[in-house]
């Protein structure tokens, strides 16, 4: 393929600018700042750049315009000509054949032939190996270690975009995608947790069907526990009942054997209350109201005796005290004499005590004055006593008297009782009152027994003990009649009771009410689990349904896995089956571009295959040299051999045109001269595009093209056409 | 097994409800599988369920207009053996508008929710008159008023097998006789031939199957038999299922022949589509295909299949994701590859590394017997040059 014509407008610094290019070695020739780099880059990207990539192409606007431009690049194919124009403004391509019929509108297309005439995979690994930048040189050239990192880039046929890129991101992928494999945190494992929860909800349900066997074991023991219980209760009922009936029959025999005791008993009391009735009746009521009052009356005579007795008696001691006061009052009246005696005496010594007090003031008036009057108080007490004993001798006296005469009225009033009660015996015809008081207590007697029967019997029965008896006699046959009759109904076996008693029943009725509570307790928590699993019930549809949708994404993810596991492997293998089947080719080019470059000097190039390390044979020293120990300028040589030998080798000798910007500016004179050998004999074949700002490259180029500074006044544009041979071809 | 046959009499108590001048109606239903799992769905599964009682409601609504003279339902109502509490009551509730009405309704249970020591669904229909679940081993229940006989068999601890089948045509005692089972309807030529000689034997009017979640034709010359499938769709499988109206006409025959109806109640549906996608320039002309066929009640599994070109990647995650808004559930399965024709006429130059890793896939390809390892070549070899072309998926 060979670039014909290269036609910019509004691109950077170029307003409308054209130039013809052919095969060979075409110059491109301007000082700095004329758009060398610029041009090369709008050769580039009129070739491969998508020009509808939106603010990526902005930058590509002319100084100074609103609008994007257009590049458009004819070129040589084979036996045809074809022209390339891209519109940035509108991001629009055409790919069209010179003189129609091939008319070709995408951009994968366009891309498609254009990797297809220039022999390349990707539009990445032709910048990579064809378009020689300014810095890929004097990059080596600084750091010549990277000579053999620059190499492998470049034979990886797709440069920085390729291979190394794609294995990048090949890795990149792989967490994610593990993440979702088993033991990475994601979709497997939780897929793993929720089999686990599923296979927990399996067991639940499997033990809610040995729940709901054992709920119908227990419905089923209930209704038999219950059963037994009713019949165990029914029975311990009928039980009760007929031992309540024989206790009752028993009871009214005894209550008949009593009641009929009973009445013989008060038979008997009701003849001896008759019998007293009848010895009752011989006192008549007014033998009754004489005896009473003679009874009265001899109740008058004994008092009147008793108080007559009392009387005598008190009599005696008032008579004995009154001769004992009569004693006292002898002796008393005999001193009182004594006492007058005493009083003269006192007197006579108070006054002759007064006397001599007041006349001689002497102390005998005063003892005679005291003597005086103690003998006073002396006589004044003899006499007072003396007095007292009168007294109480008189007092006594009438006492006495009194006494006496009380005596006689209760003599009078005893006869008078004595005679009353003699009067009363005769009245009621007998002589000895204890004869009356004989009959009396026999009247008595009778009396008494006769209360202490009707008592009894009152206690019997009421007020008519004979007829209550009988009556009572006849409920208790009639009762016991009818008990009989109830038992006589029963079954035979009902009316024993069991060998254990009632007791026994009700014991046993106990303890299957316990096991009955028990079953119903067991039944509650068995409904309780089964209801909380259907309450649950939702979650195993669920469940089902995330695992499936997890375990999905896990086989996804393990199979992207796969894909991209395989295709790091096989991009490895094919990167290096890429580079070592061409390493002989490779190296036997690049020895022979060697060789050209260096007048012969050189002639060998050796690449390890391993670590891509480059050896030049030297043969002044006989050995391998390695291209890191070359000089500057002989490892700038080395590179550009050995990147012309690659374009040859991968592309299969399709010859690429290839584009330099200033790749020898820094090596003296000699070197310089020697690689421009080097581009002439390569563009023997090729188109080579050397961009520099040396006109010593002007003798050697087949077509020279210049480009001119910017004005200093005008817009920057370079002219509208070099100083080419062919410069003002057919319009595009 | 006769042996073991009961017998049940039933008294029609509204004879309205039968259709004049024709023989019984029976409202046929299966599979309806409203407490199933839905895998296949994924997050959606839980409002599919939802959609399934929606549907369910409806196939109700459809079974009372007009009113049938007796309602099967052959299997899988429930589709799980332990109906959460709300679920047994909403499916008491609709079963409840046949039997409020007088119209028997029978149910045979099917494997998802088999009877449990003669309990059907934890005892879900127990209070509900006139609702038979048959037992485990057959049992036909009679109607006089309808002069019919069902026969029917429930799934259990085992399987309910065809020989089930022959012991139906025993128990005629009135002119219709109808069975009701669910059964394993298999997949092969030969066991079909065998199942359709058992119906053929089995000598009854009307054969209510379950067991095919899509709606199936098994009759014979002599017995007209049928799955009716599931009214709404419950596994990823084309077809449509339905309950069926099954009217015997009355002639003279002593057994008539049924005139079989669907009731179309179904909403969703499994889909599947076939690209092929060498036959698409871009992977959004892809996607533009899909879309225009995109349906919220559709769930779609959609294949790559065929042929692709040999640096033409699809990211099938990044297209699911794009492209699943539009449709229930989607799946997208690529399997397609690269030509052998393609990839022998690959033009990348034979030292570059893409045209290395060509003729690597090349060389795995042809070790590769196994279509999987194939695929996954392909896949590798389609994934690698497209990365190599310094593309990257979003």
């Amino acid at each position: 393929m060979t670039i014909t014509r290269i036609r910019l407008r509004r691109f950077k610094r170029f307003t409308d600018w054209q130039a013809d290019f052919g095969p060979g070695l075409t110059v491109v020739r301007g000082p700095n700042e004329a758009g060398k780099t610029t041009l090369m880059e709008a050769i580039f990207e009129g070739l491969f750049g998508n020009p509808a990539r939106g603010e990526a192409v902005a930058r590509l606007r002319s100084w100074g315009e609103s609008r994007l431009g257009e590049i458009t690049v004819g070129m040589r194919v084979g036996g045809g000509c074809y022209l390339l124009r891209k519109d940035l403004e509108a991001g629009t391509i055409l790919l069209q054949r010179e003189g129609g019929g091939d008319r070709v509108e995408s951009l994968r297309e366009v891309q498609r032939r254009l990797l297809e005439w220039i022999g390349l995979a990707t539009e990445g690994a032709y910048r990579a190996t064809a378009f020689v930048a300014q810095g890929d040189i004097a990059r080596v050239g600084e750091d010549r270690r990277l000579l053999s990192t620059h190499l492998s880039r470049i034979l990886s046929g797709a440069g920085s975009e390729g291979v190394q890129g794609a294995l990048r991101w090949l890795a990149e992928q792989r967490p994610r995608l593990v993440a979702d494999l088993p033991g990475g945190g994601g979709a497997s494992d939780r897929a793993s947790e929720l089999l686990e929860r599923q296979a927990a909800l399996r067991q639940r349900e499997e033990r809610a069907q040995l729940h709901r066997l054992e709920l119908r074991e227990v419905a089923q023991k209930l209704e038999g526990v219950e059963r037994e219980a009713a019949e165990r209760a029914e029975l311990a009922r009928v039980a009760r009942w007929v031992t309540d009936l024989h206790r009752r029959e028993q009871a009214l025999i005894e209550e008949e054997a009593a009641t009929s005791e009973h009445l013989k008993r008060a038979e008997g009391l009701l003849n001896r209350l008759a019998e007293i009735e009848a010895g009752l009746a011989e006192f008549s009521s007014q033998q009754e109201a004489l005896i009473a009052e003679l009874f009265q009356a001899r109740r008058q005579y004994l008092l009147a005796e008793s108080g007559l007795s009392d009387a005598r008696e008190q009599a005696v001691r008032e008579e004995r005290l009154l001769e004992h006061l009569a004693t006292r009052h002898h002796n008393t009246a005999r001193v009182s004499a004594m006492g007058w005696t005493l009083a003269g005496s006192s007197g006579i010594l108070i006054t002759g005590g007064a006397l001599i007090a007041a006349l001689l003031q002497h102390w005998i008036g005063g003892v005679l004055l005291a003597s005086g009057a103690g003998i006073a108080i002396a006589a004044l007490r003899y006499r007072g006593r003396t007095t007292e004993a009168g007294a109480v001798y008189r007092a006594q006296e009438q006492r006495v008297l009194e006494l006496r005469r009380r005596l006689e009225m209760l003599q009078r009033q005893l006869a008078q009782a004595g005679e009353l009660v003699a009067d009363r015996l005769r009245a009621v015809g007998s002589t000895e009152i204890e004869e009356v008081e004989r009959r009396f207590s026999s009247y008595m007697d009778l009396l008494r027994e006769r209360e202490e029967i009707r008592a009894s019997l009152r206690q019997i029965r009421g007020s008519d003990p004979r007829a209550a008896l009988e009556g009572r006699l006849r409920e208790i046959a009639e009762e016991l009649s009818s008990v009989r009759a109830t038992i006589g109904t029963l079954p035979r076996g009902a009316r024993r009771l069991p060998a254990g008693g009632v007791e026994q029943l009700e014991r046993e009725g106990r303890e299957a009410a316990g096991v009955l509570e028990d079953l119903r307790v067991r039944r509650a928590r068995l409904e309780g689990v089964l209801e909380e699993l259907r309450h649950h019930g939702g979650e195993g549809p669920r469940l089902t349904e995330e695992v499936a949708g997890l375990q999905a994404r896990a086989a996804r993810a393990a199979q992207s896995a796969e894909v991209i596991a395989l295709t790091a492997r096989m991009l490895e293998e094919a990167r290096s089956q890429s580079v070592y089947p061409a390493r002989e080719l490779l190296e036997r080019r690049a020895g022979q571009y060697l060789s050209t470059a260096t007048g012969g000097a050189y002639n060998r190039v050796a690449i390890d295959e391993r670590t891509l390390r480059t050896q030049v044979w030297a043969p002044s020293a006989g050995d391998w040299k390695e291209a890191g120990d070359l000089s500057q300028g002989m490892s700038d040589q080395l590179y550009l051999c050995l990147r012309l030998a690659l374009l040859d080798v991968i592309t299969e000798d399709r010859r690429p045109p290839v584009f330099l910007d200033e790749p020898f500016a820094h090596l003296d004179a000699e070197r310089r001269r020697a690689m421009l050998t080097l581009l002439v004999a390569a563009a023997k074949d090729r188109q080579v595009v050397l961009f520099t700002c040396s006109p010593e490259c002007d003798a050697i180029a087949d077509r020279v093209i210049v480009l001119e500074p910017p004005q200093a006044s005008g817009s920057g544009t370079p002219p509208v056409a070099g100083a080419s041979p062919s410069g003002t071809g057919a319009s595009l | 097994m006769s042996g073991r046959m009961t017998l049940e009499t039933m008294a029609i108590t509204e004879p309205a409800e039968i259709q004049p001048g024709g023989g019984p109606a029976i409202y046929h239903l299966a599979d309806v599988r409203l407490g199933g799992a839905f895998p296949f769905l994924g997050d959606a599964g839980s409002a599919h369920r939802l959609q399934v009682r929606d549907t369910f409601v409806r196939a109700v609504d459809q079974g009372l207009d007009p009113p049938p003279a007796l309602v099967l339902i052959t299997g899988n109502l429930f589709g799980t053996p332990f109906p959460p509490r709300d679920l047994a009551e909403f499916a008491c509730s609709q079963i409840e508008r046949f039997s409020k009405r007088g119209i028997p309704v029978l149910i045979a249970a099917g494997p998802l929710d088999a009877c449990y020591e003669k309990v059907y669904a934890q005892g879900a229909f127990s209070d509900l008159d006139r609702v038979i679940v048959f037992p485990e081993t057959p049992r036909a229940v009679e109607m006089r008023d309808l002069d019919l006989t069902v026969v029917g068999v429930s799934w259990g601890a085992a399987p309910v097998h065809a020989e089930a089948l022959a012991a139906i045509s025993v128990h005629r005692r009135q002119r219709y006789l109808v069975g009701a089972l669910h059964m394993e309807i298999p997949e092969s030529e030969e066991g079909l031939r065998a199942l359709r000689r058992q119906i053929a034997a089995s000598g009854a009017g009307y054969l209510a199957l379950g067991g095919s979640p899509v709606r199936r034709d098994l009759s014979t010359e002599a017995v007209t038999a049928w799955c009716p499938g599931a009214p709404e769709m419950v596994v990823p499988e084309e077809g449509e299922g339905s309950p069926l109206l099954v009217r015997f006409e009355e002639g003279t025959a002593v057994q008539p022949v049924p005139v079989v109806q669907p009731v179309p109640v179904t909403k969703r549906r499994f889909v599947r589509y076939v690209f092929e996608p060498a036959a698409f320039n871009s992977t959004e002309e892809l996607v533009e295909a899909i879309q225009a066929l995109a349906d919220p009640n559709h769930a779609a599994i959609i294949h790559l299949r065929g042929t692709s070109r040999i640096n033409q990647f699809i990211d099938v995650d990044d297209l699911r994701n794009r492209l699943a808004g539009g449709f229930l559930s989607l799946e997208i399965v690529d399997d397609s590859l690269p030509s052998p024709a393609d990839l022998e006429a690959a033009t990348y130059p034979d030292l570059s590394v893409a045209g290395r890793f060509v003729g690597v896939a090349r060389a795995e390809m042809a070790r590769a017997s196994d279509p999987e390892v194939k695929r996954r070549v392909g896949a590798a070899l389609r994934l690698g040059l497209w990365l190599l072309e310094g593309r990257r998926p979003s």
